[in-house]
């Protein structure tokens, strides 16, 4: 232990915010919360983590965030979709791994030790969702969210709540438990 | 009277031991420190009072007791002869000539008499006993007749398995059961599971328990009586059983004593004072800090695995012991883990008193009249397999009313008794538990079971089945035999769902049934589902885990031996039967594995009802136990799956779930397959013979060696 | 053919009321004083049941059960110790050396019978 991929805990939602295990073979890199500036006394619900696939930028509620781990080894499994990358071992729990890219527009990640899993519980679940990179925490005001554009109900807006505007960037706030929803799938 | 023919040689035999005892004391007294006189004295003293407890003289009796004990006490050491106490004897002994006497000429002593020895004896006897030693006094038999007057009828539930080696002591199960009998009626059930193929049956050694109902007027005492020469030799549960379903379990409970460990009663008396002299001899715990616990305890588990695969590798001086050290730490780890896990378990009895409310229930709706009898209330077994439990045995008790037992009107008629008998019962056998529901009703009526199955288009009218087979069909699925819908067990549907339930935690179901006689459920499950014993295997880069209580053998097989049955459909001779073979490359889709059968291995599975499967991998990489881990915490059931579990390195495999393989139709034409591979490589044609234990990656390594061979010969 | 029973104890008192008790119940009876003493007996006489005392001189009950339990033909034979003590200690040495059970004195005969019985079959 002690090396520099070690990171520290962070409190800030109420809950241990941990981080990877140095067991000698996660090639990832974790990122402290701390680095990006997240203050404690940040009114946690209101906060978002943002993460991009490709060219574009998604936010995600920071309270279902667990954890951000580097890429390691999952099992396959059989008849999946190929969103599904396999399973994963977090901490002895048998977790999903799902690849965002693959879901939102059907290519596999070719994973590197740059790519990122982030650790989500939704509704009890603990998933593990592959991304390119995390980029930033964002406090975003319930006003500021503009509606996705309803003129095309297209299965990809219906996992979005909305967009914000954050600087120049375009950041898709995205339901993850809806992104797995049996029945939106079902659509695919 | 007979006492009378005898009593005059007893006083004469007293007179002779008094002189006895008189002379051996003497010669303590003057300094003798041979062992054999405080022997002797106690022998007359015994003798003595043995005679005198036969002709009821009580003041001999009890003088003598406490005077017998201390001579004992003395002769085995926990007492020093000092000379005061062998000064007490001769004066203990002057008394005894004196109520003798009186005795002998039929006169009443005094009853104050030598009262103050008594009680120095008394005082001494408690002494050597260090207050807890000291025997009971003996009963005499008025008593014991008072204290068991009978009360009418009752019925007892037991349970009587012998040690193996309870025939040495010379004591005889079958004249056991017959004294039983004596008693009132016996319905018996014999458990003749463990009883080994007759060619191994070792004659000196008992492999058969007993399971009995017995109705009888004879209380409690007389019951255990019969058992008293051989408690400790067994097993023995009694309980009384004759409540209404339903009524005050706790009374009924609290009558089933086990008595198995009696030789060790006063030790546990001992603890059971010291834990009570504390306040509380058990604790409440919340049970998230157990699973916890459970869950570190795994974790342990598998970095130690991990750290014993790394050490396996050293070598040098310091190696050996490191290994060493690093085994002994496992069988710890593995300790611990059994210890964890026996926190977690808990009494069946939790389950079975579920039961009464729910058969008073059925039966009142049903107007049926049921009794309930119940064994093995104490068997333990992990929490979540008992959770998992309730809903499987409240069906299979609701379907025993509902289909099993006749109707009073019904019973009479055919000459039952009105009631009908629900037992349910729980035992363990080789690490797991086995729980059975048996009732007394109108048992499986195959044939109605066969013109339903063939009315459902589940069977041709022409299928020549076994009477298991029939049995069996309650368990598929949407099966129903019941004529009308009934409230109570919905449609008769639902012993598939029972089925997959049991399945599901690892378990198996079965059933025996004997038209007119009744049906015998059993269920047999793993007592934890936290982990269990696996085989790995390694298919392309991937490894699996097949629960070794379904594997029977691995075949290396060679491809005469496998033929082609239907379209992608293989199967493989193995133990005289056609086997299919599902290769599990194929069904989890691993694409570098092996293909070509000869190569691989097949491992031959077995489920529950017997089916079997070749299941075909590249190899087997070991066995180990296995922390069993749910795919559907976070995810979802995979077809082809039970559960996942880590390994030694932190990799997730998946564990194979045979039962639910064996009703998957394989997809793939080993044989085919093998012929386009070959095709296609335009390969040297791979000798027949199927003996080889290569597997393609060792082979592959050795082309590419005998190239670079042959690079380096060019060069 | 009514079982062959032999009852073992040093005192003629004792040997007596056990002898008449199973003869009245239709036994056939055997006698012996001391450990020694059945062991000659039980070299030529087969026997269904042995009841023997426990403190007794020369060879104690004790070491009498051990001695029948090594004979091959006795393995099995049911060997009930009478005794008057309740010490649990006598009866689990008494167990240790290859004792069926036992019979508390003063019995009463027809608890003496039902324990043969129970032990024996007969």
């Amino acid at each position: 232990m002690g090396e520099s991929n070690t990171c520290e805990t962070v409190d800030a939602v109420g809950e241990n915010v941990s981080a990877p295990k140095d067991d000698g073979k996660d090639p990832g890199s974790a990122h402290t919360f701390d680095d990006m500036g997240l203050s404690q006394s940040a009114d946690a619900d209101k906060q978002y983590i943002t993460f991009t696939i490709s060219e574009e930028e998604y936010a995600t509620p920071i309270l279902t965030v667990q954890e951000i781990r580097g890429w390691m080894a999952t099992t396959p499994l059989p008849n999946t979709p190929a969103y599904v990358r396999g399973v994963t071992n977090l901490r002895g729990n048998i977790v999903p791994v799902f690849d965002l890219r693959a879901r939102f527009r059907n290519e596999l990640t070719e994973v590197t030790d740059r790519h990122v899993v982030i650790m989500a519980t939704i509704r009890g679940r603990t998933i593990g969702l592959l991304v390119d990179s995390i980029s930033d925490i964002l406090t975003i005001e319930t006003e500021s969210i503009q509606p996705p554009p309803d003129s095309s109900m297209t299965v990809e807006t219906q996992y979005l709540e909305g967009l914000v505007t954050a600087g120049k960037r375009m950041v898709a706030l995205v339901n993850i438990s809806k992104l797995f929803d049996k029945q939106v799938i079902g659509q695919l | 009277m007979m006492e009378d023919r005898f009593k005059q040689t007893y006083f004469e035999e007293c007179e002779d031991r008094l002189l006895e005892a008189e002379e051996a004391l003497n010669s303590l007294q003057s300094g003798s420190e041979d062992p054999e006189l405080i022997d002797m004295v106690f022998r007359a003293v015994h003798s003595i009072k043995g005679g005198a407890a036969a002709f009821a003289l009580e003041q001999i009796v009890d003088f003598t007791h406490h005077f017998e004990t201390s001579l004992d006490y003395m002769r085995d050491g926990r007492l020093d002869v000092t000379r005061e106490r062998i000064d007490l004897f001769l004066r203990a002994k002057d008394i005894l000539d004196t109520l003798i006497a009186d005795a002998k000429e039929s006169e009443k002593s005094d009853p104050g008499l030598g009262r103050g020895i008594l009680e120095a004896l008394a005082a001494l006897a408690a002494t050597g006993g260090e207050g807890n030693d000291a025997p009971a006094a003996d009963k005499t038999p008025g008593q014991e007749d008072l204290l068991s007057s009978p009360e009418g009828e009752r019925t007892w539930s037991l349970v009587f398995r012998p040690h193996q080696d309870m025939l040495k002591t010379g004591n005889e199960p079958l004249f056991i059961i017959r004294a039983l009998k004596t008693l009132g009626a016996l319905q018996l059930t014999a458990e003749t599971d463990e009883i080994p193929p007759f060619d191994e049956l070792p004659p000196s050694q008992c492999r058969m328990s007993w399971r009995m109902v017995l109705k009888t007027m004879a209380p409690e005492e007389e019951i255990r009586e019969i058992f008293e020469f051989v408690e400790d030799m067994c097993e023995l549960k009694i309980a009384l059983q004759d409540v209404p379903p339903g009524d005050m379990p706790e009374r009924r409970r609290s009558q089933a004593v086990d008595k198995q460990d009696r030789p060790n009663r006063r030790k546990e008396d001992r603890e059971l004072k010291d834990a009570m002299s504390t306040g509380s001899s058990s604790i409440r715990v919340e049970l998230g800090r157990i699973d916890n616990m459970v869950n570190l305890v795994g974790e342990m588990v598998i970095a130690q695995s991990m750290l014993q695969e790394k050490v396996r590798r050293l070598t040098g001086e310091g190696g050996a012991e490191v290994i060493k050290s690093t085994e002994q730490l496992s069988r710890h780890m593995h300790d611990l883990q059994d210890s964890v896990m026996a926190v977690r378990a808990q009494k069946i009895k939790s389950v079975f008193t579920r039961m009464p409310r729910i058969i008073r229930e059925a039966s009142d709706m049903l107007g049926k009249d049921i009794r309930l009898t119940t064994f093995g209330e104490d068997t333990e077994v992990d929490k979540t397999v008992l959770e998992n439990l309730v809903d499987p045995l409240t069906h299979m008790v609701r379907n025993a009313i509902d289909h099993g037992i006749e109707t009073p009107e019904d019973r009479e008629k055919i000459g039952k008794p009105l009631y009908g008998m629900l037992q349910l019962s729980a035992r363990h056998k080789s690490g797991r538990i086995i729980i059975e529901v048996e009732d007394d009703g109108k048992g499986i009526d195959r044939e109605a079971v066969m013109k339903k199955a063939v009315e459902q288009d589940l069977e041709k009218p022409d299928a020549n089945l076994s009477d298991n087979e029939i049995n069996n069909m309650l368990f598929r699925p949407g099966f129903s035999t019941s004529k009308e819908v009934t409230e109570v067990s919905g449609r008769g549907v639902g012993m598939d769902v029972v089925k997959r339930n049991i399945t599901n935690m690892g378990g198996r179901i079965s059933v025996q049934s004997t038209p007119g006689k009744g049906s015998r459920f059993s269920l047999s499950l793993p007592l934890t589902l936290a982990v269990m014993d696996g085989m790995v295997v390694a298919v392309g880069s991937q490894r699996f885990v097949l629960p070794t209580i379904n594997t029977i053998e691995s075949i290396q097989p060679s491809l005469d031996d496998i033929s082609t049955i239907s379209a992608n459909c293989n199967v493989i001779k193995a133990r005289g039967e056609y086997v299919r073979i599902m290769p599990l490359f194929d069904v989890f889709g691993v694409t570098d594995a092996i293909t070509n059968p000869e190569e691989g291995l097949v491992v031959l599975a077995e489920s529950d009802e017997g089916d079997r499967l070749a299941i075909m991998v590249d190899e087997v990489l070991g066995q180990q136990q296995v922390v069993i881990k749910s795919l559907e915490t976070n995810y979802e059931s995979v077809p082809g799956a039970s559960a996942a579990t880590i390994l030694g390195d932190g990799e997730v495999a998946l564990i194979i779930d045979v039962p639910g393989m064996i009703a998957m139709e394989p997809n793939i034409d080993l044989k085919t397959l093998v012929a386009q591979n070959r095709a296609k490589a335009g390969a040297v044609e791979i000798p027949g013979s199927g003996i080889s234990e290569e597997n393609p990656a060792r082979q592959n390594a050795r082309e590419d060696e005998l190239v670079s061979q042959a690079e380096k010969n060019d060069g | 053919m009514p079982l062959k029973i032999i009852t073992v104890d040093d005192s003629k008192t004792m040997r007596d009321m056990v002898s008449f008790t199973l003869k009245e119940a239709g036994y056939d009876v055997l006698t012996a004083e001391d450990g020694k003493d059945a062991v000659r007996v039980l070299e030529v006489n087969r026997v269904d049941v042995v009841i023997t005392d426990l403190n007794m001189p020369n060879m104690n009950g004790i070491e009498l059960i051990r001695a029948i339990r090594a004979m091959p033909t006795l393995k099995t034979v049911p060997v009930l110790m009478l005794t008057t003590e309740a010490d649990e200690a006598k009866k689990t040495a008494g167990k240790e050396a290859g004792a069926t059970g036992w019979i508390v004195k003063p019995f009463n005969p027809e608890k003496l019978i039902s324990v043969i019985q129970r032990v024996a079959g007969g």
